[in-house]
């Protein structure tokens, strides 16, 4: 406990962090348990999974969801769980950049709240769809949805956070709202991160420009590149193929540095993007299962680590 | 059946209104035939129509899995709460052998990006495909709306052109035709009468003369 004191009272918290989340790192699924997933039915992955790190979730929402529903809300609790707790226990430096980090699950949490608001949908149903893995806690987003009623009330509610004045600007254009969080989500880390996360984070903007100069291309949409983002050359047209192969890059450069010692926060956001996919491919898996796809077809979206 | 005075006057009576049920009856037979080619036509259509929306659908369930599987079903299901601009529907009527249809119309090009209400940033091309596949399974539904209300309201015309039909071929002209030779008969009869009673005259005031 001394030592633990001691390691978090120096410098940055990094070293602290990053060693602690080490230990989450062993837990997540290898190639063969993927294989092994592959293999089974939806049943055996819901006994699997059990078994693993995801026997909490499991019971806790048992009572509520069943087969493919339950592994996913049981997944995404978990993926929560973990996060929250990866901010609590870490310290200075590291904190406020992970927290920065996980900053995305806030926007797309405010972003469900508003467009349910709009959208006339009830509030359980809106609560149930948040993923609150950010600094915004479930308990704040339930207050949100309980204290008000419409859109203004929304907006002001969430005066007190930086996203207001977005939110105050743009609040008669969701869309345009919603893109103005995502930049200020990136412009804010590009501000913020130390120097060799904010080569992971350009690297992150340059994959979504690219998805997204493809996607505005077929839409016929004018899109400003975000800033940040390497310069690429290619000429990109949204497709299935396209998707899949930035998906690929993005997720096989974090893995790769999830093991790399660094003296920042960089592994740890490379664990996040390691949970991320690891969540992602059991639902490719398990869905996949239920739509009747092909072993090869599930194979050929998954992204394992070596 | 009524019962009909047996009069010269009646029988015209009887013989123009069976024209006019003849001619009745020949106006809705091709009314009905006109209405069941008509339904045919629209009927060889909506079943090209139909096996094209069961496509359509099943791509749509084929973008939506792949879509809750990439991105997670939280997260589709938060996309789809976006404030989605409502389809600009115009509907007006055109009317079949005087039978009034709907037509119903709208911008079958799809919806503009902007539109659908969520951002470009934060979502992805399999939430696009999803919202795509199902616009278009919208659009083919109003596409066969219209068809199969235009089928429904020309079988009820159907119907009741064929019921009308029916009655005149084996109840109105039958029984006109009925009464006319009732009518025919019982004119024939009093003539037959008549003339046998003008001969018992005529041999009468003859017997007197001799006498």
């Amino acid at each position: 406990m001394l030592r633990l004191l001691r390691i978090s009272s120096e410098g940055t918290g990094y070293v602290y962090t990053n060693t602690r989340v080490r230990v989450m790192k062993s837990k997540l699924l290898s190639r063969d348990d993927f294989e092994k997933l592959m293999k089974m039915s939806i049943a055996e992955i819901s006994r699997f999974l059990e078994e693993r790190e995801y026997k909490k979730e499991f019971d806790e929402l048992g009572r509520l969801l069943s087969g493919t529903n339950l592994i996913e809300y049981a997944l995404n609790r978990n993926l929560e769980d973990q996060f929250s707790s990866i901010l609590k226990f870490s310290v200075r430096n590291a904190k406020e950049e992970l927290a920065l980090y996980l900053k995305k699950f806030d926007i797309i949490s405010i972003k469900t709240v508003l467009r349910g608001n709009i959208s006339g949908i009830q509030d359980e149903i809106v609560a149930n769809e948040l993923i609150t893995a950010g600094s915004l806690s479930k308990a704040f987003f339930k207050e949100l949805l309980e204290r008000t009623g419409n859109f203004e009330e929304v907006v002001e509610y969430l005066k007190n956070t930086e996203y207001y004045p977005i939110l105050k600007k743009y609040r008669s254009d969701m869309p345009t709202l919603e893109d103005e969080l995502d930049k200020y989500y990136y412009d804010t880390l590009l501000k913020s991160v130390s120097r060799n996360l904010l080569e992971f984070i350009k690297h992150e903007i340059t994959s979504k420009n690219m998805a997204i100069e493809a996607r505005a291309k077929k839409h016929k949409v004018v899109f400003k590149k975000m800033r940040g983002g390497k310069s690429y050359s290619e000429d990109l047209y949204d497709s299935p193929e396209l998707r899949l192969k930035l998906r690929k890059d993005f997720v096989s450069r974090a893995l790769k540095l999830i093991s790399k010692f660094s003296h920042d926060i960089t592994p740890v956001i490379a664990y996040f993007v390691a949970k991320e996919n690891e969540v992602s491919n059991i639902r490719i898996i398990v869905r996949g299962k239920k739509a009747g796809l092909s072993e090869a077809d599930m194979r050929h979206q998954l992204i394992i680590g070596e | 059946m009524q019962t009909v005075k047996p009069s010269r006057s009646e029988l015209l009576n009887l013989k123009s209104r069976l024209k006019l049920a003849f001619s009745g009856y020949s106006v809705l037979k091709k009314k009905r035939d006109s209405l069941i080619r008509e339904f045919f036509l629209l009927l060889k259509g909506i079943s090209y129509s139909s096996a094209e929306l069961e496509g359509k659908y099943k791509q749509a369930i084929g973008a939506i899995n792949v879509a809750r599987a990439i991105e997670g079903t939280q997260f589709v299901r938060a996309v789809s709460f976006a404030p989605k601009k409502k389809i600009d529907l115009d509907v007006r009527s055109r009317r079949i052998m005087n039978v009034a249809v709907p037509v119903i119309t709208f911008d079958k090009s799809g919806q503009q990006f902007h539109d659908r209400g969520y951002g470009l940033i934060g979502t992805s091309g399999y939430i696009d495909d999803a919202y795509e596949s199902y616009e278009d399974v919208i659009r083919k539904v109003l596409e066969i709306a219209e068809v199969e209300i235009a089928m429904r309201k020309l079988l009820v015309e159907i119907d009741k052109t064929k019921r009308k039909v029916n009655s005149l071929e084996y109840k109105i002209i039958p029984e006109i035709e009925e009464s006319i030779k009732e009518v025919r008969q019982r004119l024939e009869e009093m003539e037959r009468e008549n003339l046998f009673r003008l001969k018992r005259l005529k041999s009468k005031k003859e017997k007197q003369a001799a006498s």
